[in-house]
């Protein structure tokens, strides 16, 4: 909201010229804020590290990024929100607009949109504010993009929850700064875009140091104000007191610690005063709850149904690995009860810069279409490197990830191939790719055998 | 973040499959027998065999016990165990819940079985060099012993050392489906949280030997801190936390022995 109250829009990037002051301001307000002294709350390394930071010691309210954990969007979205009233002042400090607002990168519309936006990339000359040399130089350039299985948000837009693992907003924790399992998405498109621009994007540490960090997390706040939009009153924010009462601290533009509740950034064109030039009208009010049927075969806690006995390393070749599915899995599979597949105990010095398409490879064929049920989501690795590690007062872990099956499992199950049949999944590395691609562009082999990945186990689990 | 926040944001209460409440029931067993022995020393004594400074509450190497007879190596380990099976298995409860959880229904409670005792197998094995200790202890002044045992506890608390075995027990391990490929992966991950266990907990579990009054609720006390630091999601701040109090308590030992 600016002076006068009125609510900003946030516009995508490629709507906007090169010389549109919302381009150019945000240039000088990144340029001033990096002139800034780096204990100033204000200045660009200081914001930044708010988000993750190697260096020590810690000052105030450094490495404070949630990730695997349902405050994923409410954090960011808080962080957005102090970062853009700081980067206003300091346009307004340089005679720019008073109404300056944050711009996102929409990667999700595809084609020229998947590629990395023109202010940012290679400049004729001089130093431009907005460049970062250690970007994948193929995405710097503009003359590779983003493939589509990392840009859509479809799977994510189309999880029923917010809670949950692998649902939309992420599993319930308490504070984490780095964790095992995100939700849907949080995995893609956010991880995997992290993955493939590269450089100081590749990890929570120094993501925040690129100045597209923060249009890329602009579309990922975007996506949550969509979801809910979406599907009226099926979709809804947690209503958790934990949730809702869990508060976090920032900077705000005059270097004062402030601090927001999650109940406090759910409406953003009232409490926040921004909203997106692609707002969706807000949703109908929400329906009385209905109480869910209740499934005879509803196990009483999650099953186990299936596992692998080995793992598999990644090195940046496709891998098909088999999960056999127990007998007893015919049992247990009720109406309401999902069938989830998991990644479990995800481990790698650091990571690779390479996302995987993870997919149910059922006919042995070619990769599926994002919109099929087949394509079940990307695999990526932001933030292994500390999983093990942690920088923060947390304990370390091993990467996990989860991939609803629900519908493959009842096709397969329909035709009498799940219970004590294999479970083909595919890991098919992930390339950028040409303009004009096409939505399934982008397979490929992308070798990383110095940085190798182990997945210790693929597991397949009933939980209602 | 508000006191009330953070108490409403922590985890769920952890809803524990049967293998796990078994594994919890055992656990308060433990704690009924160790409390009993606490009431009937002598009857312990005489019951299990162990010399009498073995048994609360005059296990305390500098206690009042006048036998120190050869100990009775079978019942000082039984006690050991005792002791083990109370202190340390309620931080490895999610440990348990993580074996059943990815193990198929069928084989669970054999799979939680075998977690169980190679965990308290390492246990055992560490209470022979514990007894050595105790049997060279014994007769020393008790105050002044425990006041060293808690400040080189809380000393310990603050170092890498006890950083890295703190994080071995945060490991998770790839279970194979079934054979005894998964016995074996399972045996491995007991051993991995037991030895992260024994070398991240030791001082503790000496310092509660040796404790010279109430030695249940001293016992209970450690019980409180080691799981605390096993459990917690701030490991950093527990740390400094239980390091702060353990020598506080040394710090009131010697002003009470002076």
């Amino acid at each position: 909201m600016n002076g006068n109250g009125a609510v900003l829009v946030r516009r995508e990037i490629s709507s906007l010229a090169l010389t549109d002051p919302i381009v150019t301001g945000y240039a000088r307000g990144v340029k001033r804020m990096r002139e800034r002294d780096p204990e100033d709350p204000t200045s660009w390394s200081y914001q930044a590290a708010i988000h993750g930071t190697p260096a020590t010691p810690a000052s105030k309210l450094w490495n404070q990024c949630q990730h695997a954990t349902w405050y994923f969007l409410p954090w960011h979205r808080m962080f957005l929100y102090y970062f853009e009233r700081i980067l206003r002042a300091a346009v307004v400090e340089d005679d720019g607009p008073a109404d300056w607002s944050l711009p996102y990168w929409n990667y999700c519309l595809g084609g020229p949109h998947a590629f990395l936006p023109e202010p940012f990339r290679t400049p004729a000359s001089g130093e431009d504010p907005l460049y970062v040399a250690e970007r994948d130089p193929r995405l710097n350039s503009g003359k590779e993009g983003l493939p589509e299985y990392v840009t859509t948000p479809t799977r994510a837009l189309q999880r029923p929850q917010f809670v949950g693992k692998a649902e939309f907003g992420g599993p319930r924790t308490g504070f984490q700064h780095s964790g095992e399992t995100g939700g849907t998405l949080e995995m893609t498109p956010h991880n995997a875009v992290h993955e493939f621009v590269g450089g100081l994007m590749g990890s929570p540490e120094t993501a925040a140091l690129d100045p597209i960090f923060w249009l890329h997390h602009a579309n990922i706040d975007r996506l949550w104000s969509e979801w809910i939009a979406t599907l009226g009153a099926n979709h809804q924010d947690p209503p958790d007191e934990a949730w809702r009462n869990f508060s976090f601290s920032f900077f705000d533009e005059h270097g004062q610690e402030v601090s927001l509740h999650c109940s406090d950034v759910l409406a953003t064109a009232a409490n926040l005063g921004y909203t997106y030039d692609t707002e969706p009208a807000p949703p109908p009010p929400p329906a009385p709850p209905i109480a869910p049927a209740v499934s005879a075969m509803k196990p009483t806690q999650r099953e186990m149904i299936g596992a692998t006995p080995d793992g598999v390393t990644l090195t940046g070749e496709q891998s098909t690995v088999s999960v056999p599915i127990a007998p007893q899995a015919a049992d247990g599979f009720g109406e309401n009860v999902h069938a989830y597949l998991n990644v479990e105990e995800i481990e790698g010095e650091r990571s690779p810069g390479v996302s995987y398409l993870v997919y149910a490879d059922l006919e042995g064929g070619e990769p599926p279409h994002p919109e099929s049920p087949h394509y079940l989501g990307t695999l990526s690795f932001f933030g292994i490197e500390r999983a093990r590690n942690p920088v923060g007062d947390e304990s370390p872990h091993a990467l996990q990830a989860s991939y609803d099956i629900t519908p493959i499992a009842r096709e397969l199950q329909a035709q009498g191939k799940w219970a004590g049949h294999e479970l083909p999944v595919t890991f098919a590395p992930l390339t950028l790719v040409p303009p004009g691609a096409g939505p399934t562009s982008g397979v490929g082999s992308n070798p990383h055998e110095d940085r190798p990945i182990r997945l210790g186990r693929l597991s397949v689990f009933y939980d209602a | 973040m508000s006191a009330r926040a953070r108490r409403l944001a922590a985890p769920r209460r952890l809803d524990l499959c049967r293998q796990a409440t078994l594994v919890a029931v055992a656990v308060a067993a433990a704690w009924v027998a160790s409390v009993w022995l606490w009431l009937h020393p002598t009857a312990a004594s005489s019951a299990t065999g162990a010399p009498e400074w073995w048994c609360m509450p005059s296990m305390s190497p500098g206690g009042s016990a006048a036998n120190t007879a050869a100990i009775d190596l079978g019942a000082a380990m039984g006690m050991w165990l005792l002791m083990s099976a109370a202190m340390a298995l309620p931080g490895e409860l999610p440990a348990v819940q993580y074996v059943a959880t990815n193990t198929f229904r069928r084989s669970r409670s054999s799979a939680v079985t075998v977690f169980v005792v190679v965990y308290l197998l390492v246990w055992l094995v560490c209470g022979l060099p514990a007894a050595i200790v105790m049997a060279t202890l014994h007769g020393l002044p008790a105050d002044t012993l425990f006041a060293t045992a808690l400040a080189a506890a809380a000393a310990y608390e603050l170092t890498p050392l006890k950083q890295r075995a703190l994080n071995r027990c945060h490991r998770g391990a790839p279970l194979p489906p079934t054979g005894l490929r998964r016995v074996a992966a399972v045996a491995r991950f007991g051993w991995l949280n037991a030895s992260g266990c024994v070398v991240s907990c030791w001082p503790a579990m000496l310092a509660a030997s040796i404790a010279p009054v109430a030695q249940p609720l001293a016992i209970a006390a450690f019980t409180c801190t080691m799981t605390y630091e096993r459990l917690t999601r701030r490991p950093r701040t527990a740390r400094q936390r239980i390091a702060t109090s353990y020598l506080a308590i040394a710090a009131a030992f010697v002003v009470v022995a002076l």
